[in-house]
């Protein structure tokens, strides 16, 4: 198994403070931060915990669902997230966006008033319109975020909890696709869509953390989407590697081979043999990432969270949080040199 | 020295014959569940072990996310069928395609507008290069599309479908009555002229109707350049629309057919399993009710003769000293013993949590209905993984 030399593991650990430290200041200094990844890595949680974090750093996070089906606070102390705007934890505040709605409270921001927007939605040509045709509701979605930015953001991040990479995609590409349907004559429209695709490329506003586990087409997918997120020029923030697997005790190879081929023990070894091996894996997936964050950025800010087993969901947030916050610890330079 | 492992044995899942007979009286197996479930996998899996009993399979993944070639291991795939490995899906066979939105609409196009200057002024209209490239919806629309000539056109005795996770799986159960809602007739008339109105084109319509504020609203609102651009696609699609939306019509009748299956894949973490009950519900408000459950990925062990188990391995010290003695490695012994202790004690929370998930899936739907499938420490890309599923459902190659 590969535990790498001592001088390596100082560099890991240094590079994992530093990215947790850009971490931290990505809740700090944006407005909007868009959590995304391939479905299942753990985004909702993830993105839960980075509230939790904000909160922790003197700040008013709000933790902004897309969608979201009905489910069980992911926060501690917490309540469901609503439709509306309303504290879901203490200090933290929480929408659950319906695309529908996000139509409507689009078309009503964008409109000279609500009178009109009524009007608009009442014809049912128009009405029809708005909901079928592929890119307004994208277009919508992404509008009210920057909207619960403006009214927010000032207090802390509006930390968004996007769908898997496919759709967070075209999410983005939204406000370009409606420009260049409407670059004939410059309406209300194409001027809001112009605003929000700076404010999604405005690296003092705006950080996209994208969200892997150590797998292998998660992390191809994650360096696929980055690729994709420089062709954006979105600002992106630190990678988070969620379910890194510890190493277990491990035994020599011949004797986890003797204690595989006794009837007695052939289970257990089994099951050791499982934890190497996904351990084994972990290691490598990250240090493909590394590399291929290292290949596009020039540098890789990756932060580590370890696997979590709970029992409920509420728990697993604050486990995240409390991984964030652990200490690193740095092995001196000392045991580093002298090590062989 | 690499680490030679026994083959696992496996018995069939308690869920396995009905999974079979499933596959058996179905033309359309439709896979919905949450993201990172393997359920790329599953559908890939299914359809091999559709035809390891003589069937003609298909499966596709409607993803925009490109998994499936990946987990396959196929070079590169497309709107084109790939066959995959003869020796893995003998007696029958299996095509793998992936949906590619663009691809698909000007294939789609390309059947219904014969005329190849009329189709090329439409695939140079703007707003149809936007849809049908840069924005997302499309890929929910062409699906349904594509699905309907699969089903109905292509020969294949079995289609299984691979849905993207979550909400966007139900925009596109959704998607045939969206289609049909936008090509709708009375949308139809509005953009197309008929009848004695045949000279009046939208604007002309627009404008006679200049005491409609909406209208007006709606092209102040957009840009009087895209109401423009909107015409002329109307135009161009005119006669396509009517088509779409029996299209539509079509394929939603497809999902709602008799030989239509839904099947839940899920894992038994309880985010996941939170996420299956939530489909199973949305599913019952559509009218549509979920055949079985596959839980995947699920951190039970097997017992020697390879059926799952609850708890810890049990190891005493005794038979650790044993094995290692017979191989002259005695001194590893103590180490040895404490490796496996530990072992188990980092599988023991979430072997805990898995038999809970597993529990609650078997309330959701029967116990006979739940087919599942351990986590294995290969990639789910690996055939093994295939393989593994096979021997869940009793099809193993020996």
């Amino acid at each position: 198994m590969s535990q790498g030399s001592a001088p390596d593991a100082r560099a890991a650990a240094l590079a994992e403070r530093k990215a947790r430290a850009s971490l931290d200041e990505v809740l700090t200094s944006r407005q909007m931060v868009f959590v995304t990844g391939k479905g299942g890595v753990g985004k909702s949680v993830v993105s839960a915990a980075l509230a939790l974090r904000a909160r922790s750093l003197g700040l008013r996070p709000v933790l902004f669902e897309c969608d979201a089906p009905a489910r069980l606070s992911l926060l501690p102390d917490g309540k469901p997230v609503k439709d509306d705007i309303s504290e879901v934890a203490p200090g933290i505040l929480g929408i659950n966006q319906r695309s529908e709605e996000a139509i409507r409270d689009y078309a009503a921001s964008t409109l000279p008033s609500k009178t009109v927007a009524d009007l608009l939605f009442e014809n049912r040509v128009a009405r029809t319109f708005l909901r079928a045709a592929p890119s307004v509701a994208e277009m919508a979605l992404i509008g009210r975020i920057a909207l619960v930015a403006e009214q927010y953001g000032a207090d802390g991040p509006v930390i968004v909890d996007l769908h898997a990479t496919g759709h967070a995609i075209s999410l983005l590409r939204a406000p370009a696709g409606i420009m260049r349907v409407l670059q004939k004559s410059k309406g209300v429209l194409w001027d809001r869509a112009q605003h929000i695709e700076q404010l999604m490329q405005d690296p003092t506003r705006t950080a996209f953390v994208t969200v892997a586990v150590p797998e292998e087409l998660p992390v191809t997918e994650l360096l696929e989407l980055h690729e994709q997120l420089r062709a954006f020029k979105a600002p992106v923030g630190p990678v988070i590697l969620n379910g890194f697997v510890s190493p277990p005790t491990s035994v020599s190879p011949a004797a986890l081979q003797a204690l595989l081929s006794s009837d007695k023990t052939a289970l257990a070894a089994r099951d050791l043999r499982f934890l190497m091996a996904q351990s084994e894996r972990c290691i490598r997936e990250k240090a493909r990432l590394v590399d291929g964050l290292k290949a596009q950025h020039g540098e890789a800010s990756v932060v580590t969270l370890p696997a979590r087993a709970d029992n409920s969901d509420e728990r697993l947030a604050p486990r995240l949080l409390e991984a964030l916050q652990r200490p690193v610890v740095v092995p001196p330079l000392d045991a580093a040199g002298g090590n062989p | 020295m690499s680490v030679t492992i026994p083959p696992t044995a496996v018995a069939p899942s308690p869920g396995a014959d009905h999974l079979k007979k499933i596959l058996a009286d179905s033309r359309l197996v439709v896979c919905v569940g949450s993201g990172g479930v393997g359920k790329t996998t599953t559908a890939a899996a299914l359809a091999i072990a559709a035809a390891r009993t003589g069937k003609k399979a298909a499966v596709l993944t409607i993803d925009p996310a490109r998994r499936l070639a990946q987990a396959l291991g196929i070079e590169k795939m497309g709107n084109t069928p790939s066959p995959l490995l003869p020796d893995l899906c003998a007696p029958g066979s299996v095509d793998a395609m992936m949906l590619e939105a663009g691809a698909a609409l000007d294939e789609f196009v390309e059947r219904l507008v014969p005329d190849a200057a009329r189709r090329e002024r439409l695939f140079q209209n703007r707003l149809y290069q936007v849809i049908a490239r840069h924005l997302g919806g499309t890929h929910e629309y062409m699906a349904v599309e594509r699905l309907h000539a699969l089903v109905e056109e292509s020969g294949y005795d079995i289609v299984i479908l691979d849905t993207p996770p979550t909400v966007n799986a139900l925009d596109f159960l959704d998607a045939p009555n969206r289609l049909a809602g936008f090509f709708s007739e009375k949308i139809t008339r509005f953009f197309v002229a008929q009848g004695e109105d045949r000279k009046k084109g939208f604007i002309e319509k627009l404008r006679d109707r200049a005491g409609d504020l909406a209208l007006q609203v709606l092209g102040k609102a957009l840009g009087e350049g895209f109401v423009e651009e909107l015409t002329d696609f109307a135009t161009a699609f005119q006669g396509l629309f009517v088509a779409i939306h029996d299209r539509a019509v079509a394929a939603d009748k497809i999902l709602r057919a008799q030989s239509t299956s839904f099947l839940i894949v899920s894992a038994a973490d309880p985010v996941r399993t939170a996420e299956a009950e939530a489909f199973l519900q949305t599913l019952d408000r559509l009218g549509i009710h979920p055949r079985a459950v596959i839980a995947n990925r699920v951190h039970l062990h097997r017992s020697a003769a390879g059926q799952l188990a609850d708890g810890d391995v049990e190891v005493d010290a005794g038979a650790v000293m044993e094995a290692l003695g017979q191989a002259g490695l005695s001194a590893e012994a103590q180490a040895a013993f404490e490796a496996i202790s530990a072992g188990q004690r980092q599988l023991r929370a979430v072997r805990q949590r898995d038999r809970r998930g597993l529990t609650h899936l078997e309330r959701l739907i029967g116990k006979a209905r739940v087919v599942v499938v351990s986590e294995l420490d290969e990639e789910v890309k690996d055939r093994a993984a295939v393989e593994h599923f096979l021997g869940v459902l009793g099809l193993a190659r020996s």
